[in-house]
């Protein structure tokens, strides 16, 4: 395959602003793409262009009151950055997620790719909203997918769920997963000093919960269940690490519970807790595809996750993971259930390693991104 | 043939452990399947030879509620020579009776044989027990080496005891049946690599341990691995379970399993050779079940025979050119300074118990009483479930498991009261003894209970060393700390110390001193 002249758009990376799971997946795709071709990432943040990993950033500082206008401003300075580079063109132009949907609108006649990481649907935990940005999102989602020649998702779930709302052609959507670099995430270490430093007794089970404390990741889930769990293993710790809307009301309700919310934590802290917990839970309520899936295994860990977007496509139930219902108590039960078996549990994530290692390698992930851009350039 | 013999092998329990959706798999997985791949299609060829070993032990268990009276004096379980019996009528002389029948039709079986479970056996003076005994002596029995008590000793931070016990049961072996054991075999995963150089210089050639789970993707326990140059045996647990988990469950699809199929398996499995372990209490079924698992077993030296499988004494394959060199921790087993999860020690209750223990070295002048308090057995009672590769599945309650450890406990303290007198300085052993729950110090954050107590003051220092700033305010200003030092373990001295402590660290520090001035003093 020719090299290729590449631009991807995206609110948020690595090396400026990070919101979320987003920036790493859209980073290091356009690193792996940056070994092949010359990829240029349009994104947040301050100073110069810079080069990075084989990959051209361009940051702009967008401005506004509310999220739509300041989206808006985005896309206005990421065009001027983009043009500025136009010369000799770009062979594709790559969208992630609703944020620079005017940029896609003004380069609607070009080679253009639209990956839909999330919905504003499933950001809302499976609900639709009456208020002014959830419509507004929601429609330019519905435009970028009908604009775009070609739409990327991260997952069958997620193209099963723009089909549904915003009517999105199949023959159009391809599915490509997130990947992962797994040697970044596995730690060789003594799991009983890092829980020493928490307040936990070294043998005493650690589940850790890592993730936005929205109502979409469900951690209300999992705090309604640790009576439950509690009640059937009394020496069980959790963690809940992150920040969000409702981490002041989860604090109130686990006063009396063995829980402890660490707030955001830096990435080495969190690398440290993956790696010394003993599970890892993703109750989510909608997960496109659930980064924290294959962070977890790739630390050798076990997940036990709800059955829903990409969590219930990824893991083989009882085999690298425990897949249950939206509920507080089948989360409870399959803590409880898998937290006794410790070599059970442990098989489970040499098992997870094993998949993201043949399945979720960047690699990989490239090569099919690669034949998405082809597929795109060819006009098929 | 049965139908199970017809249905290719590709049952729940192995798929489910085995395969990750339709990925290929790497040719190290396959090895547990041996139904489903041909030894011509991995290109390796299937195992011709079986260690076929009978594991035979049973502990002197402490009483709990039901079986001994608070002040009877009784350190173990009052029905322990009743239930022993039980153990041997319902499990060993059934297994002994297979067994014979592989012996006579010219089949070996290796013998694990626990010191503990030969003293008992010894005592019974029946021709059974003699006859029992008198195995050892067979040509074509191997008796496998360990601790004389199947105890935690490889644990302790000193290996004088478990090299003492070790020795111990290597002696009582060669008395019996004129020949060392060769081989050593690790038990619940109590070893570490410090050990190796005891062991060798015990004279032991080998080393027995399982072939856990996670090793799967790396191993195949049908070859010899190496440790520090000791050849190192893996079992095979997948079909040890088979026999031990699997056999009577009917919901496995593989349900009945017939000698046939699983000779057949073993013959596809790729290796060098197949190691099963059964534990003799796998035996110990009644009705129609003993007669299914009995045919099981007797049947099994022909459905081998026919396979063109033989049976090989663990000492016979360890000549066999190593397939890899292996690291202790890879199968699960702690570094030498490090007691971690996967050890035996699974749960806090367990290493409480085990802290008292390696403690009461010194304060138990009753060595046969300590020693017995160190098996195995009794950790796992403490946890709610165990028996991986060829034992019983054992499940209990938590209530269960925290009876067992609460009666342990109990127990240890009182053999400590008792021996205290005989101790150079009586409150010194005091302020050192192992606490029962009852009187354990347990950490509260003012809002909930912590999940984590001290049963001796030399817990009480190293939790001390993690514990969150608010519990240690909370139990502060409620001056909780100087109380249960003086009321329960007597000594004012470190009272009114920790007293003027304001953190946990610098009141962790003054603990941890005052345990060596008190060990000074018994010592």
């Amino acid at each position: 395959m020719a090299t290729l002249k590449i631009a991807q758009f995206c609110w948020e990376s690595l090396h400026s602003v990070r919101e979320g799971g987003l920036s790493p997946a859209a980073t290091h795709l356009a690193e792996v793409l940056g070994t092949k071709h010359e990829v240029h990432f349009f994104t947040r943040g301050d100073g110069p262009d810079r080069n990075i990993g084989n990959v051209i950033y361009h940051f702009c500082q967008p401005e506004g009151d509310t999220i739509i206008e300041y989206c808006m401003d985005l896309s206005r300075k990421l065009l001027t950055k983009f043009r500025e580079s136009d010369t000799p063109p770009f062979d594709i132009i790559h969208f992630h997620d609703w944020h620079c949907s005017d940029a896609l609108e003004e380069l609607r006649s070009r080679k253009t790719v639209m990956s839909y990481h999330s919905t504003e649907y499933g950001r809302n935990g499976n609900n639709f909203g009456e208020w002014p940005e959830f419509q507004a999102i929601s429609a330019k989602e519905w435009r970028c997918g009908h604009l775009a020649r070609h739409v990327v998702t991260v997952s069958r779930h997620t193209e099963t769920e723009i089909m549904w709302l915003y009517g999105i052609p199949e023959h159009k959507i391809t599915v490509v997963p997130n990947g992962i670099y797994p040697e970044h995430y596995y730690l060789p270490l003594d799991p009983g000093s890092v829980k020493k430093r928490y307040g936990i007794h070294p043998l005493a089970p650690l589940v850790l919960f890592i993730g936005r404390l929205v109502y979409q990741k469900g951690p209300d889930l999992l705090v309604d269940a640790v009576p439950q769990v509690i009640k059937r293993r009394w020496d069980v710790q959790f963690i809940i690490a992150g920040k969000g809307d409702m981490k002041q009301e989860l604090e109130r309700r686990c006063r009396t519970l063995p829980v402890r919310f660490t707030g955001y934590i830096p990435d080495e802290e969190y690398l440290q807790l993956l790696n010394a917990c003993d599970l890892v839970v993703i109750p989510s309520r909608n997960e496109p595809f659930g980064l924290v899936l294959t962070e977890a295994w790739s630390a050798e860990k076990c997940a036990v996750a709800t059955d829903v977007g990409g969590l219930s496509e990824n893991i083989d139930d009882f085999v690298d993971g425990i897949k249950v219902p939206v509920r507080s108590d089948s989360l409870a039960w399959a803590i409880s259930y898998i937290i006794e078996d410790p070599v059970r549990i442990r098989a489970m994530g040499v098992a997870g390693k094993r998949k993201v290692l043949s399945r979720f390698n960047w690699a990989r992930i490239g090569r099919m991104m690669d034949m998405v851009y082809t597929r795109v350039i060819d006009g098929r | 043939m049965t139908v199970s013999d017809e249905i290719p092998r590709l049952d729940r329990n192995y798929s489910a452990h085995i395969y990750g959706g339709p990925l290929p798999l790497p040719d190290t997985l396959r090895i547990y399947t041996p139904g489903l791949y041909s030894s011509h299609a991995m290109n390796e060829p299937g195992c011709r030879r079986l260690c076929m070993e009978l594991s035979i032990h049973y502990p002197y268990f402490v009483g709990t509620m039901g079986n001994v009276p608070a002040n009877s004096g009784s350190t173990f379980s009052r029905t322990q020579k009743e239930d022993f019996r039980k153990y041997l009528s319902g499990a060993v002389f059934p297994a002994m009776d297979c067994m014979s029948t592989w012996l006579d039709s010219g089949k070996s079986i290796a013998l694990s044989l626990s010191g503990v479970a030969i003293e008992q056996l010894a005592a019974e003076e029946t021709d059974s027990a003699t006859c029992l005994l008198d195995l050892l002596k067979h040509q074509s029995v191997e008796s496998i080496g360990q601790t004389y008590y199947r105890s935690v000793a490889g644990l302790f931070s000193d290996a004088g005891e478990f090299t003492h016990q070790v020795g111990r049961h290597a002696d009582l072996v060669e008395d019996l049946s004129g020949r060392r054991p060769r081989v050593f075999e690790i038990t619940e995963f109590v070893f570490n690599s410090a050990l190796i150089d005891p062991i060798r210089t015990l004279g032991f050639q080998a080393l027995y341990s399982e072939g856990s789970e996670h090793l799967l993707p790396t191993m195949n326990p049908n070859y010899v691995y190496s440790c520090q140059d000791l050849p190192v045996l893996l079992r095979n647990c997948r079909l040890s379970d088979d026999i031990a988990h699997r056999f009577h469950d009917y919901t496995w699809d593989r349900f009945p399993l017939t000698a046939g199929t699983f000779a057949r398996w073993i013959a596809e499995s790729p290796g060098d050779c197949v190691h099963i372990r059964l534990d003799a209490d796998l035996f110990a079924v009644t009705g129609d079940t003993a007669q299914s698992f009995k045919k099981f077993i007797c049947d099994l030296p022909d459905a081998l025979h026919s396979c063109g499988v033989a049976t090989a004494l663990p000492s016979s394959v360890i000549g066999n050119s190593p397939r890899g060199e292996l690291r202790l921790e890879e199968l699960g087993m702690c570094s030498p300074d490090t007691v971690s999860a996967l050890t035996g020690i699974h749960n806090m209750h367990q290493q409480s118990a085990f802290w008292c223990l390696e403690d009461a070295r010194d304060l138990v002048t009753d060595r046969e009483t300590w020693r017995r308090l160190q098996s195995t057995d009794h950790f796992s009672r403490m946890a709610i479930s165990s028996g991986p590769c060829g034992r019983v599945l054992v499940r209990s309650t938590s209530q269960e498991a925290y009876d067992y450890f609460s009666a342990y406990m109990q127990t240890l303290a009182r053999c400590e009261e008792t021996c205290r007198e005989k101790l150079r300085s009586q409150p010194a052993a005091r302020a050192l003894q192992c606490l029962p729950p009852e009187t354990a110090f347990h950490f509260h954050s003012g809002y909930r209970f912590t999940g984590y107590s001290a049963h001796s003051l030399h817990e009480f220092s190293r939790i001390l060393e993690f514990i969150p700033d608010e519990v240690f305010r909370f139990h502060h200003e409620r001056m909780d700390f100087p109380r249960w030092i003086s009321e329960v373990l007597g000594d004012t001295t470190l009272a009114e110390n920790i007293d003027r402590c304001t953190e946990s660290d610098q009141a962790a520090q003054r603990v941890r001193e005052r345990v060596r001035e008190l060990w000074q003093l018994l010592r």
